[in-house]
């Protein structure tokens, strides 16, 4: 069911989802086999009167508070460690333990609107607010195997900046700056959705992440004069406007 | 007959049919009144869903705005004009100064206003929904600034307005009904009848009515500052350049309120519950006191948990991990709650009558919804689920089986009592099966949706590749949901059948039930006791005592008074 994976740390909240499900789906069959034994048993044809007290055998069905809070605490251990791993860690830190590593990262604003992301790129020279910053509506182009972080507000309402394939979700806020970080290491373009309810054209406020090749990425970058916000959307596979980038 | 009896009477002696059927004091009028105003919304609310959910299957079926208010409205209705009236106002008039022995509640006049008040709202906000502008369609949960500036966002300035007035009448209306419960159960009980002696179900209205006073409070708050925002232009909640009002602050306002409220609806229909299946298993509950701590507990625990619907939403996120501890923790009062329920029925003579099959249906769901709570209230995947098809799924295991399942359990078990008349056992037992099996169609996929990453509040799943693939589980989802409607209706047509045609039901105590409310002739006469007083003598579930013939022990006798009852408790 979980559409693909496409980002390094992604695996960390499928570890809690499969752990969360897989630990529900079990409890719950044993609850439920245990319900409908012992609503057979006693059924009234089988049993006309009703036992004084409890069978000893079924009482030791209190166990399963127990088995509850043990598999609640493991899995506060694993939620917390993504938790933290996405979000509590200050983005400032996450950047240098990226760049210690030796990992290159892209930084980009996206500002929630009614009904659009408007994604604002620094450029070739990686800062913002200079001569070469661009802007594109619903197009986040990242190269692959780099670290995004990303910077969200909104211009308007609320709305939730979500990624299904790299499991990240956050809220867009208006008058706050709020952060994401990822790393997509598959080639493709997946979808953006908006999971917070900003008006009737909610279901509609679509964008795409273009993951490219590295090289591709920078002759995209070199080829890009964009200088405002452009309304271009995704024509099948294909970015109408780029120049020298082929999408695989 | 008794129809062509009312008629006459309204006739002859209008004053007095005004009296006795619409500006009634007696409690059980009041609470046949909620509970008949409860359907009726519920059978509003119902509809809506149907509207909607067959735009799902179909997208294009209403138009999107539409579609928006269609599910704002469903929401709060469901929420605030039928699970609430029907289980507090309802249940809880009815039964609570019965079940204590007493004549009716503590102030019968507020019970009375607080029944209008509460019809007001209902009528205001079935207004709203017509108003020039248009419906209110922000979502039940209201959020700022969509809500908060409707003629730049939704243009339904008037709607927003009318909608949040018909919320603040409903709210005043649950307090005066909340402060009248907590009142006569503390202090009008009969003779004997401890706090550990009181049936779970007036337990679980008392604790409710708390949750619901205390939790109240910061979102009326809320509410005045966010119509000040919408009809002054102030900046609480609304931002613009220079003026910074802050969003989540109505998210903590509103949760801090709203977790609550689920269990102010919750604990109502456990309530339910543990007096339908003890009476059918013949069997006391497993543990009582276990019962009733865990309820007081997780109610002071459900003032600790409200972040958890804001985990992503911009709080400070070392305060989420805190609160997702708190969340998993309130689900180990509820996981031993939902274990004594099971052991209840061990050991019994279990008799499949429709209340009990609706209750075993409601402890099975209930299974379900508490265990895909954990999910979301573990931080870590709820990054995935935030706002997705699993939350949805999540509250319409536990709500649904709130508001229908239990109080349908509820409405079979005490139809006799309340209008001196049987449902047919057959249908109830087919309508039972049928609302499982629908009811499970069309709420059970709604848990892949969400592992599918489909985000809630979507007109339509065609506008996503990811999502395309799932459109045939939305159709799926509509055809149960339609079956589901019409199995209500249906039933519904019955009910009010058998409240005026059903066969008459002689005894006061048709299922050997042990609380005090089995002592009185149904339909109990105003003032319950006549000239009778209960005297309470033991505990409310002596069930399987002495294994044969005589397998329960009511709780109390009734006592003959000296002089005549005087005319009730009015204060």
């Amino acid at each position: 069911m979980l559409p693909e994976d496409i980002s390094q740390y992604g695996y960390l909240v499928d570890r809690v989802i499969k752990l969360s499900i897989w630990g529900i789906v079990i409890v719950g069959i044993i609850s439920f086999f245990i319900v409908f034994y012992i609503l057979y048993k006693f059924r009234r044809t089988k049993n006309p009167f009703p036992l004084s007290d409890v069978p000893s055998g079924l009482k030791k069905v209190v166990v399963i508070d127990y088995v509850m809070i043990i598999f609640d605490l493991i899995l506060l251990f694993v939620s917390t460690w993504a938790w933290f791993f996405f979000f509590v860690r200050p983005v400032e830190k996450i950047k240098k333990e990226v760049q210690e590593k030796g990992e290159k990262f892209v930084e980009v604003r996206v500002i929630g609107r009614q009904f659009f992301w408007a994604v604002e790129y620094p450029g070739k020279d990686g800062v913002f607010g200079t001569y070469d910053d661009f802007k594109l509506g619903n197009l986040l182009v990242v190269p692959e195997g780099y670290n995004v972080f990303v910077k969200l507000t909104s211009g308007d309402v609320l709305h939730s900046f979500f990624i299904p394939n790299v499991r990240i979700k956050y809220d867009v806020i208006p008058g706050r700056e709020t952060h994401l970080w990822f790393k997509p290491v598959k080639v493709g373009k997946y979808e953006i959705a908006c999971a917070e309810l900003c008006g009737a054209m909610h279901y509609r406020m679509k964008g795409y992440l273009v993951v490219l090749k590295e090289q591709d990425y920078l002759k995209w970058l070199d080829s890009a004069p964009f200088s405002e916000i452009s309304f271009v959307y995704l024509e099948g596979d294909k970015i109408n406007f780029v120049r020298g980038g082929e999408m695989r | 007959m008794s129809e062509a009896v009312a008629s006459a009477g309204a006739i002859h002696h209008e004053e007095s049919f005004l009296r006795k059927y619409l500006f009634s004091k007696d409690h059980k009028t009041i609470g046949k009144q909620y509970l008949i105003t409860g359907i009726a919304m519920a059978i509003l609310g119902g509809t809506l869903a149907i509207l909607f959910r067959i735009n799902l299957a179909h997208p294009g079926f209403l138009t999107n705005e539409q579609y928006y208010a269609f599910v704002t409205y469903h929401g709060a209705i469901m929420f605030f004009w039928v699970a609430m009236p029907i289980l507090l106002g309802g249940f809880g008039n009815i039964l609570i100064p019965l079940m204590i022995g007493a004549r009716d509640v503590a102030f019968p006049t507020l019970n009375m206003f607080s029944y209008w008040v509460f019809f007001v709202s209902s009528v205001i906000l079935i207004i709203s929904f017509f108003v020039p502008g248009g419906a209110f369609s922000g979502g039940w949960t209201v959020y700022p600034p969509l809500s908060a500036d409707p003629e730049r966002y939704l243009g339904a300035n008037l709607g927003t307005v009318l909608f949040l007035l018909a919320l603040a009448l409903e709210f005043a209306s649950m307090l005066m009904g909340g402060v009248n419960f907590i009142t006569t159960a503390l202090t009008m009980r009969a003779k004997g009848l401890t706090l550990m002696r009181l049936p779970i179900f007036v337990w679980m209205e008392v604790v409710a009515s708390l949750l619901f006073l205390f939790s109240v409070t910061p979102l009326i708050a809320g509410a005045v500052m966010l119509l000040l925002d919408i009809i002054l232009g102030t900046h609480f909640f609304r931002v613009e350049a220079g003026k910074v009002g802050d969003p989540v602050l109505w998210q903590h306002l509103f949760w801090f309120f709203g977790h609550p409220e689920v269990y102010v609806i919750l604990f109502p229909a456990l309530g339910i519950l543990f007096e339908v299946i003890t009476t059918y298993s013949r069997r006391p509950v497993f543990s009582y006191k276990l019962v009733v701590y865990a309820a007081i507990v997780a109610g002071i625990l459900s003032f600790l948990v409200w972040a958890h619907h804001q985990f992503v939403a911009g709080i400070n996120p070392l305060s989420a991990t805190a609160f997702s501890v708190t969340t998993i923790l309130i689900s180990i009062p509820f996981s031993m709650t939902l274990v004594v329920m099971g052991l209840t029925f061990a050991g019994g003579s279990i008799r499949f009558t429709p209340a009990m099959l609706f209750a075993i249906f409601a402890f099975l769901m209930f299974i379900i919804g508490g265990l895909s709570g954990l999910p979301l209230g573990a931080v870590g995947s709820d990054i995935y689920f935030h706002d997705t098809y699993f939350v949805v799924t999540h509250f319409h295991y536990t709500v649904f089986t709130i508001a229908v399942l239990s109080t349908i359990a509820g409405i079979c078990h005490w139809f006799p009592k309340m209008f001196g008349r049987k449902i047919n056992e057959t249908f109830g037992k087919i309508h039972a099966w049928l609302t499982f099996i629908f009811y499970n169609g069309f709420a059970f996929p709604g848990f892949f949706l969400g592992l599918a990453g489909h985000p809630r509040r979507y007109y339509s799943a065609l506008e996503f590749g990811y999502l395309q693939k799932y459109q045939w589980v939305h159709e799926l989802m509509t055809v149960s949901a339609v079956l589901l409607l019409t199995t209500q209706v249906v039933f519904l047509f019955v009910f009010f059948y058998s409240i005026f045609a059903g066969a008459e039901e002689k005894s006061p105590n048709p299922w050997k039930s042990t609380t005090l409310e089995w002592l009185a002739p149904s339909p109990p006469p105003h003032l319950n006791w006549g000239s009778f007083a209960p005297v309470v003598e033991r505990g409310p579930y002596e069930y399987a005592r002495n294994g044969k013939d005589i397998d329960y022990l009511p709780q109390g006798k009734l006592v003959k008074l000296k002089q005549p009852a005087s005319s009730g408790h009015e204060h």
